[in-house]
C-alpha cells in the first residue's frame, strides 16, 4: 500500500495558465480517497501528477509503498481498450510490458477478470462488450499487475445509472478485499461519498483544497448504504462545500 | 448468401451486356472505322488470337508492378515509422517529399531510363516511384494519430519505445496503412504501364507497338488488361485487409 505526499505542488499550462496552486497533502497508505470539483478545475491535472505521468511545475510529489518496488493502476474516462486485442489479451497487456512471460500474464489476468466478473468473456473483442463490460476490463487491467495505488479518473461518468451503482459497489468491494491506496476523481458528490473514506473538495482553477471531510459509513459498504440518513446527509453538506467552491469562480 | 451475390451481381453485369450490345450495334450500323472504335467482338477475337503474347505482357506488368508495391510497402512504411519517430527528419525531409511527389512520372521516365537501362528495372522504379507516396503518407497519419490516453497507459508500464510502436502504435495504424495501399496497388500499376510505355516490355508495351501498327482492337485489348490488373491488385489489398482487420474494426465488417 501506497503513501502519497504532495508538498507545495503547482501546475500550469501554456493554454490555460495555473491548474493547481500550492498544494500540500497527504494520503495514507490503504485509504480510499476522492478529489470532488466543478468540472475542468485540475482533478485530473493533479491525478496525472500523483501517477507520475505529469512531473509538476513547482513542489515535490512522493509515491512510497515501504521502500519496496511497486505499481500503480490507472482507469481512464473512457475503457481505454485496444480493440485488436480479446479482453485476455487486454487485461494481460501491463504484465507483458514489465517484461513478464506470457503464461504467467495471461494466468494472472485471469485471475484479475474474475475478480470484476468477467471470467467468462475472455476471448472477446471489445467491440462485443457494453459500455459496463469495458469498464470492467479496463479495471481489470488496472489491477494486473497488483498495484499499491490505483488511480481513477472519473471512471464511471458515461455509463448508465444502473451499471455505474453497480460498478461502484464492486470497486468499493475490491478496496475493501485487496488491501490498496486508491484515489478517485469525480464530479458526482454521490459518487464520492459513497465510495471513500475521505472527501476532497477542490476549488475551481487554480485547484485549491476546499473541505477535506472524512466519511463514517463504515467500511462494508453495499446497496443499503445509500438508503442511510447518514449517507444522505453527507451527500447534501458536501454538495453545498462544493457549491460554495463554485460561487468563488462566480 | 447466394440470393444477395445475384442481387449484386447481376444489375451491374446485366448492364454491360447490354452496353456492350449497343456499341456493336451502333458501331456496325455506322460503319465507324476499325482504327478509330473497334468493336466489342474484334476486341474479343485479340484475346483469343493473340493470347500468348497478351498473357505473357499481363505477367510481366504484374511482376513488375508487384515488385514495386512490395518495394514501396516495405521502404514507404519503414520511411513512415522513421518519420514519426524522429520529429527533426520529418520537419526536414517532408516539404521535399511533398514536392517531389509532384513530379510526374512520364517526365522522370526517361531519366530512369538512363539509370537503370531498358527493361524490367525501370519499369518496377517507376512503379515504386508513384506508389511509395501514399503509402508514406497515410502511415504516417496512422503512426500519427494514436490515442494519447494509449501512450499514458504504455507510459505507465515503462513501455520501451519498440513495445511502443510494435504493440500499440502500428496495430492502431493498421486501418490507415491499407488504405494507403489501397491507393499504392492502383498506382504501381499505372508507374509500370507509363515505365513500359519508356523501357519497353509488358503491356504498355503492347500498347505502344499495336498503335503504331494501327491496331487499335489490340491497344484497347491491352487497356483493358491493364485495369484489370489494377482492379485485381486493388482486390488483393481489400482481402488482406479484410483479413487483418476482421475481428475489430468497423470497415471490415460491413462487408
Amino acid at each position: 500500500m501506497a503513501k502519497v505526499t504532495l508538498e507545495k505542488v503547482a501546475h500550469g499550462f501554456a493554454e490555460t495558465g495555473e491548474v493547481i496552486c500550492e498544494l500540500d497533502l497527504t494520503i495514507e497508505p490503504g485509504e480510499f480517497v476522492s478529489f470532488l470539483g466543478p468540472s475542468g478545475c485540475g482533478k485530473s491535472t493533479l491525478l496525472r501528477i500523483i501517477a507520475g505521468l505529469l512531473k509538476p511545475e513547482h513542489g515535490r510529489i512522493n509515491v512510497d509503498a515501504g521502500g519496496r518496488k511497486f505499481f500503480r493502476g490507472f482507469v481512464f474516462q473512457e475503457a481505454q481498450l485496444l480493440p485488436w486485442r480479446t479482453v485476455l489479451e487486454n487485461a494481460a497487456l501491463p504484465l507483458e510490458l514489465i517484461g513478464r512471460p506470457r503464461s504467467e500474464a495471461r494466468e494472472k489476468a485471469r485471475m484479475a477478470l474474475a475478480k470484476v466478473g468477467l471470467g467468462d468473456s475472455l476471448e472477446k473483442y471489445p467491440k462485443q462488450l457494453s459500455g459496463g463490460m469495458k469498464m470492467r476490463v479496463s479495471v481489470a487491467r488496472a489491477l494486473v499487475a497488483e498495484p499499491s495505488l490505483l488511480l481513477l479518473d472519473e471512471p464511471f461518468s458515461a455509463l448508465d445509472e444502473m451499471a455505474r451503482e453497480l460498478l461502484q459497489e464492486e470497486l468499493r468491494r475490491l478496496w475493501e478485499n485487496l488491501g490498496m491506496t486508491v484515489v478517485f476523481v469525480t464530479h458526482s458528490v454521490a459518487e464520492a461519498v459513497f465510495l471513500s473514506e475521505r472527501t476532497i473538495v477542490l476549488s475551481s482553477r487554480p485547484a485549491r483544497v476546499v473541505c477535506d471531510c472524512r466519511i463514517e459509513l463504515g467500511r462494508r459498504r453495499d446497496e443499503s448504504t445509500r438508503r442511510g440518513p447518514h449517507y444522505w446527509r453527507l451527500v447534501s453538506e458536501i454538495s453545498g462545500q462544493l457549491r460554495l467552491a463554485r460561487e468563488g469562480e462566480i | 448468401m447466394i440470393a444477395r451475390i445475384v442481387k449484386n451481381i447481376v444489375p451491374p453485369i446485366g448492364l454491360l451486356v447490354i452496353a456492350l450490345l449497343l456499341l456493336e450495334f451502333v458501331l456496325r450500323v455506322a460503319h465507324v472505322p476499325e482504327y478509330l472504335i473497334p468493336t466489342p467482338t474484334s476486341v474479343l477475337r485479340v484475346f483469343g488470337d493473340d493470347s500468348g503474347e497478351l498473357w505473357s505482357a499481363f505477367s510481366e506488368t504484374s511482376m513488375a508492378a508487384g515488385l514495386g508495391f512490395l518495394l514501396s510497402f516495405i521502404v514507404g512504411t519503414l520511411a513512415a515509422i522513421a518519420l514519426s519517430s524522429w520529429s527533426f527528419v520529418r520537419r526536414a525531409i517532408l516539404p521535399y517529399a511533398v514536392f517531389f511527389q509532384t513530379v510526374p512520372v512520364i517526365a522522370i521516365a526517361p531519366i530512369l531510363v538512363i539509370w537503370f537501362g531498358f527493361g524490367m528495372p525501370t519499369v518496377v522504379a517507376s512503379a515504386f516511384i508513384v506508389s511509395i507516396f501514399p503509402v508514406i503518407a497515410s502511415t504516417l497519419l496512422g503512426l500519427q494519430s494514436t490515442d494519447p490516453a494509449l501512450i499514458e497507459l504504455f507510459r505507465l508500464y515503462s513501455a520501451s519505445p519498440m513495445q511502443l510502436l510494435v504493440k500499440l502504435k502500428l496495430p492502431y495504424a493498421m486501418p490507415q496503412v491499407f488504405s494507403g495501399l489501397r491507393i499504392a496497388a492502383g498506382l504501381a500499376v499505372i508507374g509500370a504501364v507509363v515505365g513500359e510505355f519508356i523501357a519497353g516490355g509488358g503491356l504498355g508495351a503492347v500498347v505502344d507497338v499495336a498503335r503504331t501498327q494501327q491496331r487499335t482492337d489490340k491497344v484497347f485489348a491491352a487497356v483493358l488488361l491493364s485495369a484489370a490488373l489494377g482492379l485485381l491488385f486493388v482486390s488483393v489489398v481489400n482481402a488482406l485487409a479484410w483479413w487483418a482487420l476482421r475481428r475489430w474494426h468497423a470497415s471490415a465488417q460491413t462487408r
